[in-house]
């Protein structure tokens, strides 16, 4: 009974503690814009708006401990011109809602190590029949992810892997249906679904990154991040040469290194930035239409390479910010055909070169609101000429105008 | 020699300006303003910039400025605010807010020692203490304490007040301050002082850790775009004539070596739909099929081709109700047979069934691989007979279709054709009315991905080449209805180009 109180006053005196030297430090942002776009061959989309926000209320538990739960969501009723403007469709919609719970541990000489799980969720609108909810494409991600960070004079490491798997809910295979299976005859059917799979676009993620920023000089500081991300795909079979499905499931990797360097002088700010991406997969694809096989179907190589520069202009507490940026990038596919607009195919791989220009301008109404305005253009160009399925080659531009708000 | 020491370290002296403070940290891009009327320069941590008294310090609202004396004392200049560090050196040190806030940790003072900070209404004396001074538009000086004690005074009325741990004051210009209050949640007490620099930051470094969260969770959000962007370019998300959601599925499947299946799948919110062709040919097929259904209908050589059709059947359902079309003993027939040019197939025999009835049939009776008269029989449903053109139909001459009358007297052709859309789309409406009432139709629409119905002026003056191309990019929609689907009918959405390379669909001959 005594050890019984004992152990109840020993709780009570840690939480009166932690009560004692815990506290909350609200934090978040909130982005209203709105606007059109523009894309190739299409009439301007409708007026419509984008939101995005986030908030935590941070808790710091200690001086060495600390837990954010933070909520981070979107609405957009209109595209960005780096979305998928390609598989361009009539109206669309995407909404996302992620909640994360990251708990941070501080140790002597600048280290830190980090916890985090979260959840999100996705939902797209792409079609006149499709409502919230029941879009082709919606997911559902959770993920639980851990970090070290190391800080020097001169330098900030940061070293993390995630675990997570994607699941879109409404996207299995055709011949999964019921409605199929009770039809078709049943030899088609149990050669179709021997190895078509059901949940085909489902997977589990790994990703690692490692990110190292330094101070080159007292105004230059460079950056230097590596992301690796695997997918092993839970049941999308390999494609053969004639056609049909092997035993072995699709994997796919991607290695990212961003390389950026910014400098810092008293009314501007400027940076450039090159992004290069390696992304491979063991899946292939079998072109129907022309029965072809086409090996490696997947896999490419980007680089994207983008100068940017923000004035700062006016007062120096709150200036107005005039951005600027550029940026060109390159797709190349490994082996990936590229094809003549009747679908024939060329000798030649897939290529695509973009181009894309922005400015943004924030004007600060107050310390904590500002009105914003952003303009984006981009053109595309490619050797693939065949745009059946998805557009190649095109221009789009958007503009927003908004308010900002940060507490 | 000894002059020229002395010159030495006089030249050391200048060269070497009295820096009392130092940048310790920051966040944003706060400035330093050196000398009064010269130019403000970014403030960087880097090698711990120095500070000398007489400098002024500001940070836009995304930037915070730490930096810490010769005598250890560490002031943290916050978001949209602005100081100048009138004294630095020495024993006194004398900090002005000129705006927005600034938080003091000062070390024990040296006997004779000073630490004071200033706005224009009020000025804080303090030793050992941790506490914030802020300044705003209002004209009011905020004081708030920590830890240690402060003496705030009003400059006017020369009035002063003790602010302890835990509260806080506001100062009016030229009133007396009134007695301090404890400070609010959340604002910071007396546990605070005891966090270090990184969590008095809280927000701050909250704000760092949150968009670090959201690139990360970008770069796996760009990466799943990957998978989608790959339907898309696939064909395997589309949208139909109504604007709605088509999926379509297409397999091949080899199931004998000189066969091989070719299904289609659609599936709309409300309905589903699919195809199935079995294609048998009179060899082996190679791996690449293209080698093989590039003839396996027509071939331009003066040889035979290697593959072609002997046999194909197929089906298309709504899961209900069927249309199946049965091809067998296909052969290649030359064009001059003493010198051929090129090569066509023909069926030996076609059967167009509904629901499992025989509704037309061909027998190419006298094997040249054309249609004769008398190779056609159409039948009765109801009664499995074969329908007589002359004696089951009459002949309107002027309109040159066969008809029957129907229970009301009216004439009802046994072909009918039109464009529902107009002679400007690709909507064509073909419908057979057999006997007694038995009917079935085809609507064929020519549609792009994105479910527009393709026009003449989508075509008009297009080259040849261009047309062939556009045809290639449309998908073609098949919809049966017949007089025993009960209202239901067979939808069916496929890649036109498969079907066109098979010779089973073309697009119409605009010239004509």
């Amino acid at each position: 009974m005594m050890k019984k109180a004992t152990m109840i006053a020993s709780v009570l005196a840690l939480a009166a503690t932690l009560q004692a030297e815990m506290r909350v430090v609200p934090t978040g942002n909130v982005s209203m814009m709105g606007g059109q776009y523009w894309v190739t061959g299409a009439s301007p989309a409708n007026f419509s708006g984008n939101a995005d926000v986030y908030f935590s209320p941070a808790i710091i538990i200690s001086p060495t401990q600390s837990l954010l739960p933070i909520y981070s969501g979107s609405y957009s009723g209109t595209k960005d011109v780096r979305e998928l403007v390609g598989g361009g469709t009539l109206t669309r919609e995407m909404q996302d809602h992620a909640l994360s719970l990251k708990y941070i541990q501080k140790y002597d000489g600048g280290t830190k190590f980090k916890l985090r799980a979260g959840y999100k969720v996705e939902y797209l609108k792409e079609t006149v029949d499709e409502t919230w909810g029941n879009g082709l494409f919606d997911y559902q991600k959770p993920i639980i992810g851990v970090e070290l960070e190391q800080a020097g004079s001169r330098w900030t490491a940061r070293l993390g892997g995630d675990l997570y798997t994607m699941h879109y809910t409404n996207y299995q295979s055709l011949i999964s249906n019921s409605a199929f299976e009770a039809s078709i005859d049943t030899t088609t059917y149990s050669e179709l679904s021997a190895r078509a799979g059901e949940d085909v676009l489902d997977y589990t993620g790994m990703a690692g990154f490692y990110e190292m920023g330094y101070a080159l000089a007292e105004n230059v500081q460079g950056t230097a991040r590596y992301d690796f991300i695997r997918k092993d795909f839970k049941d999308e079979n390999i494609v053969t040469r004639s056609g049909e499905f092997a035993d072995a499931l699709r994997q796919d990797t991607a290695h990212l290194l961003t390389l950026s360097v910014s400098l810092r002088a008293p009314k501007m700010i400027a940076g450039l930035t090159n992004a290069a991406q390696y992304y491979a997969s063991n899946q292939n694809s079998f072109d129907m239409a022309n029965s072809r096989f086409v090996s490696g179907y997947y896999g490419f190589f980007e680089n994207a390479f983008m100068p940017d520069i923000t004035f700062l202009l006016g007062r120096g507490d709150q200036p107005v910010r005039l951005r600027l940026f550029w940026e060109i990038g390159l797709r190349a596919y490994f082996d990936r055909p590229a094809q003549y607009a009747d679908g024939s195919y060329k000798n030649t791989k897939v290529t695509q070169t973009t181009n894309t220009a922005g400015c943004t301008v924030s004007y600060p109404l107050t310390p904590s609101l500002s009105a914003k305005f952003s303009t984006t253009y981009r053109d595309a160009a490619s050797n693939m000429r065949y745009e059946k399925n998805y557009l190649y080659n095109y221009y789009t531009f958007n503009y927003f105008a908004g308010i900002t708000w940060q507490l | 020699m000894k002059r020229l020491v002395m010159l030495g370290v006089a030249a050391c002296g200048l060269l070497q300006p009295l820096h009392a403070a130092k940048v310790v940290s920051v966040t944003g891009a706060p400035e330093v303003l050196v000398n009064a009327g010269g130019t403000w320069h970014a403030a960087t941590a880097t090698g711990g910039m120095k500070v000398a008294s007489a400098s002024r310090v500001r940070c836009d609202a995304g930037s915070t400025a730490s930096i810490v004396t010769e005598n250890g004392h560490k002031l943290k200049i916050f978001p949209g605010s602005e100081v100048a560090l009138s004294a630095v050196d020495g024993n006194a040190t004398t900090v002005q807010v000129i705006t927005g806030r600034l938080r003091s940790w000062v070390k024990k003072l040296k006997k004779h020692g000073k630490f004071e900070v200033k706005t224009p209404v009020a000025v804080c004396s303090v030793r050992g203490t941790d506490f914030s001074v802020e300044y705003g538009a209002d004209k009011k000086a905020r004081v708030e304490v920590y830890e240690g004690m402060v003496a705030a005074r009003e400059e006017r009325t020369g009035a002063e007040v003790f602010v302890t741990p835990g509260t806080g004051v506001t100062i009016t210009q030229n009133q007396a301050p009134e007695k301090p209050q404890p400070l609010p949640e959340n604002t910071g007490g007396p546990s605070d002082a005891r966090l270090p620099a990184v969590i008095n930051e809280s927000k701050e470094e909250a704000r760092a850790e949150i968009f670090q969260e959201l690139n990360r969770e970008a770069v796996l959000a760009r990466s799943a775009e990957e998978i989608k962007l790959a339907e898309y370019q696939n064909g395997k998300a589309l949208v139909d004539a109504s604007g709605s959601r088509v999926r379509l599925e297409e397999y091949i499947v080899r199931t004998q070596p000189n066969e091989f299946k070719y299904v289609v799948l659609n599936t709309r919110p409300d309905r589903f739909d699919f195809g199935k062709i079995i294609f048998t040919f009179n060899d082996t097929l190679p791996d690449d099929l293209t080698l093989a259904t590039r003839t396996m209908f027509h071939a331009d050589s003066p040889t035979r081709p290697q593959w072609w059709l002997t046999d194909v059947t197929s089906v298309m359902s709504n899961t209900i109700d069927q249309v199946n079309e049965d091809a067998h003993g296909g052969r290649m027939f030359a064009d001059n047979p003493s010198n051929p040019r090129g090569w066509t197939l023909g069926f030996n025999t076609y059967a167009f069934s509904v629901n499992n009835k025989t509704w037309w049939s061909y027998a190419d009776t006298n094997v040249n691989g054309t249609v004769d008269g008398g190779e056609l029989s159409y039948f009765n449903i109801a009664t499995g007979n074969k329908l007589s053109f002359t004696t089951d139909f009459s002949y309107d001459a002027a309109a040159g279709k066969y008809y029957y009358e129907d229970a009301a007297g009216e004439k009802v052709y046994f072909n009918e054709f039109s464009q529902p859309g107009g002679n400007d789309t690709f909507h064509f409406y073909q419908r057979n009315n057999y006997a007694d009432g038995q009917w079935i139709s085809a609507e064929d629409y020519i549609i792009d991905d994105n479910g527009h119905v393709v026009g003449l002026s989508d075509l008009t003056n297009l080259s040849s080449e261009s047309l062939k191309q556009k045809a290639y990019e449309s998908n073609f929609e098949r919809v049966y209805a017949c007089s025993v689907f009960e209202g239901r009918t067979i939808d069916l959405v496929f890649s036109a180009k498969l079907l066109m390379d098979a010779g089973m669909l073309s697009m119409p001959d605009l010239s004509h």
